[in-house]
């Protein structure tokens, strides 16, 4: 465009002739000293054929040149030495003074024209010089500016076009062959309908827009729209459009610079896509849950009820069992009391049957009443000191301990919480178990570890016939049994009591395997807060 | 003074035939002489201590044997109605359960009976109860009658 002209300005500025180049070189006084000194040597090597106004000729011409060379300055310098000489050498003030006088005053009138000359002619040269210094100066902003745009332009990653009042490109550049196929030359001079770059659909929305910016207004954001590629894949394009304005303020061109964001939408729809899926997913998910929480509640429900409705189940059962059994034993008793002696010996061994049975029997019911009755009615949760706990369960096995000479090591036991009685029947529990399996003098450790920050874990372990690993968790059932009544006496309850109050604690009871010695119980019960 | 005195009024209150008959035997053997009356339920036993309907002349019972589940009005209200009448409560009220249990829960319902007998299985042990309530009677006669 005008990088010539820009260039051509350029060399335009060697305007400054020589002369200038010179006088910005050497001192005025030098050139003035100079030029006097030679016309002085002239003049006095020409000396007898000269006439009267010889030197002042050539004193005139030395200044003359002087102020050509050196300006102003020069001239003034070159005006006092000449008069100087001279007055000194070439006036015979002796005879005739008037006329030495006449000429020296003439000599002067001549130097100060000269140097009034030198001073304007100076004076235009300098405002001439300013002037061309100044346009050079704003060329060089111009044209810096303009290569600065036009180099963004063409390296930019947008598409370049411009086009003019009509809407016919008349710059096609950037990235834009690269992004939608067409060469300028296919372009150029095209207007944007003929060009098939907007894709039919969207020229109806396009163009208002389009109306807006040939009336000289702005848009106040992209413009976005699909555009046809030459090769006929559509591309979703964000165009920047600027106004170029004459002086005048009318409408030169318009300047789109366009970027292909059909990645990016087609991203941004993937990922709002992913988003909703996401989203559909998440709500999906929560629903489900929330399904399976109602449906855990429902079963939670249930299972408590179950669970109450088993209690009551036990409780009343054992209960009413007790009363058909009791008739059975009383009247066994009393048809023995009463007519033992009539029905023969066998009569009494077959009683005696009878009432061993109902004693048994009694004893599970017994038993069963109680295992339902753990955790009903057993008071308050309340902060337990368990060394005081394992006090009150030796002291209710007394006899037995004193019968077997146990001893029991017990560690220091923390407090938990808990329901008193059901915790002193645990330990109860534990340590008869321990005792009843035990030789003689048996020795029962307690223990307690910390095993996590939410529960203590305690053992309590002995040296007795222990438990074989593959009985280890029947040991916990209701009435299950190992040995025979004639071994060891009992129903089978006690250990089915101790997990039913350990869970009901929020803990777990099993049976070490690793320990062989005899039977090691170990049990978790929550710390809680009890301090 | 009478030599002989009067046999001691009992009434029980048991809807078990099983258990009326046990008690029946039991007190036979029994050194007071007594005089044992049965009613079936609670309806009954209240009527009969406050002399309604067929038991308008009743004799007031010197001790009543209650057993706690009956039909109609069970046994927790008939120790209630009697212990909360000023009259009635004066009457020794020996309460008869099938299980210890039993007696916690009356305990529960802070009912004072004067004395709790679990029922044994065994007619030796009833005998033994029938006793105890023998030196039950025995210090209760020492004791001036309103």
């Amino acid at each position: 465009m005008s990088l010539e002209r820009s260039r051509a300005s350029e060399e335009m500025g060697d305007y400054g002739s020589w002369v200038m180049r010179w006088r910005e070189g050497a001192a005025p006084w030098l050139v003035a000293i100079g030029a006097v000194g030679l016309v002085f040597v002239l003049k006095l090597a020409i000396r007898p054929a000269n006439g009267e106004a010889t030197p002042f000729l050539l004193f005139i011409s030395a200044i003359l040149v002087t102020a050509v060379l050196s300006g102003f300055r020069g001239a003034a310098v070159a005006s006092v030495l000449s008069a100087v000489l001279a007055a000194t050498f070439f006036l015979d003030w002796r005879g005739a003074p008037a006329t030495s006088s006449l000429r020296m005053l003439m000599f002067t009138l001549e130097a100060g024209i000269v140097l009034a000359l030198a001073r304007v002619a100076e004076r235009a040269l300098k405002e001439r010089r300013e002037a061309v210094g100044q346009l050079r100066e704003e060329e060089r902003g111009l044209w810096e500016a303009n290569q600065r745009l036009s180099k963004q332009l063409v390296n930019s990653p947008l598409a370049v076009a411009e086009w003019d009042s009509e809407f016919r490109c008349i710059l096609w550049g950037g990235r834009a062959e690269e992004i939608f196929g067409w060469s300028p030359e296919e372009m150029l001079g095209k207007s944007v309908i003929e060009t098939g770059l907007v894709v039919p659909d969207d020229l109806e929305s396009v163009g208002g827009l389009m109306q807006q910016l040939l009336n000289g207004q702005p848009l106040d954001g992209p413009l976005v729209h699909r555009n046809r590629t030459k090769d006929g894949r559509e591309l979703i394009c964000e165009w920047y459009t600027s106004l170029l304005l004459t002086e005048e303020g009318k409408l030169s061109s318009i300047l789109s610079l366009g970027h292909d964001t059909t990645a990016r939408v087609n991203a941004e729809r993937e990922l709002a896509e992913l988003a909703r899926e996401l989203e559909r997913r998440v709500e999906e998910r929560t629903t489900a849950l929330e399904k399976l929480n109602a449906e855990l509640r429902v079963r939670e429900e249930a299972l408590e009820r179950s669970n109450r409705e088993l209690e009551n189940f036990a409780y009343v059962a054992s209960h009413d069992l007790q009363e058909p059994l009791r008739m059975v034993g009383s009247f066994t008793q009393l048809l023995s009391k009463r007519y033992g002696a009539k029905l023969g010996p066998e009569a009494d061994e077959f009683i005696g049957f009878a009432l061993e049975g109902v004693r048994r029997m009694q004893t599970l019911i017994q038993d069963l009443l109680t295992f339902s009755r753990v955790g009903r009615g057993d008071g308050e949760m309340t902060r337990l000191e368990l060394s005081e706990i394992l006090d009150e369960a030796i002291s209710a096995l007394r006899m037995p301990i004193e019968e077997r000479a146990a001893k029991i090591e017990a560690d220091p036991l923390p407090a938990v919480f808990g329901r008193k009685s059901a915790m002193v029947q645990l330990f109860q529990n534990l340590i008869g178990n321990s005792l009843k399996f035990s030789r003689e003098r048996p020795v029962i450790r307690i223990r307690v570890e910390e095993v996590d920050s939410a529960f203590w874990t305690f053992s309590f372990e002995d040296e007795g016939i222990g438990i074989e690993p593959r009985f280890a968790d029947r040991v916990f059932a209701i009435f299950q049994r190992l040995h025979t009544r004639e071994e060891y006496e009992g129903t089978g309850i006690g250990l089915a009591i101790c997990r039913k109050i350990v869970e009901l604690h929020g803990g777990r009871i099993w049976i070490d395997p690793e320990y062989d010695r005899g039977a090691r119980f170990r049990f978790t019960l929550p710390k809680g807060d009890t301090d | 003074m009478n030599t002989t005195p009067a046999p001691i009024e009992i009434l029980l209150v048991e809807d078990n035939p099983g258990d009326v008959r046990l008690t029946r035997e039991a007190l036979k053997d029994a050194k007071v002489a007594n005089n044992l009356n049965v009613v079936n339920d609670g309806e009954q036993a209240l009527d009969y201590l406050n002399r309604r309907g067929r038991f308008a002349d009743a004799t007031r019972p010197d001790l009543v044997l209650l057993d706690l589940n009956l039909p109609k009005v069970d046994g927790r209200e008939v120790l209630a109605s009697i212990k909360a009448d000023s009259d009635l409560k004066r009457i020794p009220v020996v309460v008869l359960t099938t299980s210890s249990a039993e007696e916690d829960i009356l305990r529960s319902y802070d009912l004072h009976a004067n004395c709790y007998v679990t029922k044994p299985v065994e007619f030796d042990s009833f005998l033994k109860i029938v006793e105890s309530i023998d030196d039950f009677w025995l210090s209760i006669v020492r004791l001036p009658k309103e």
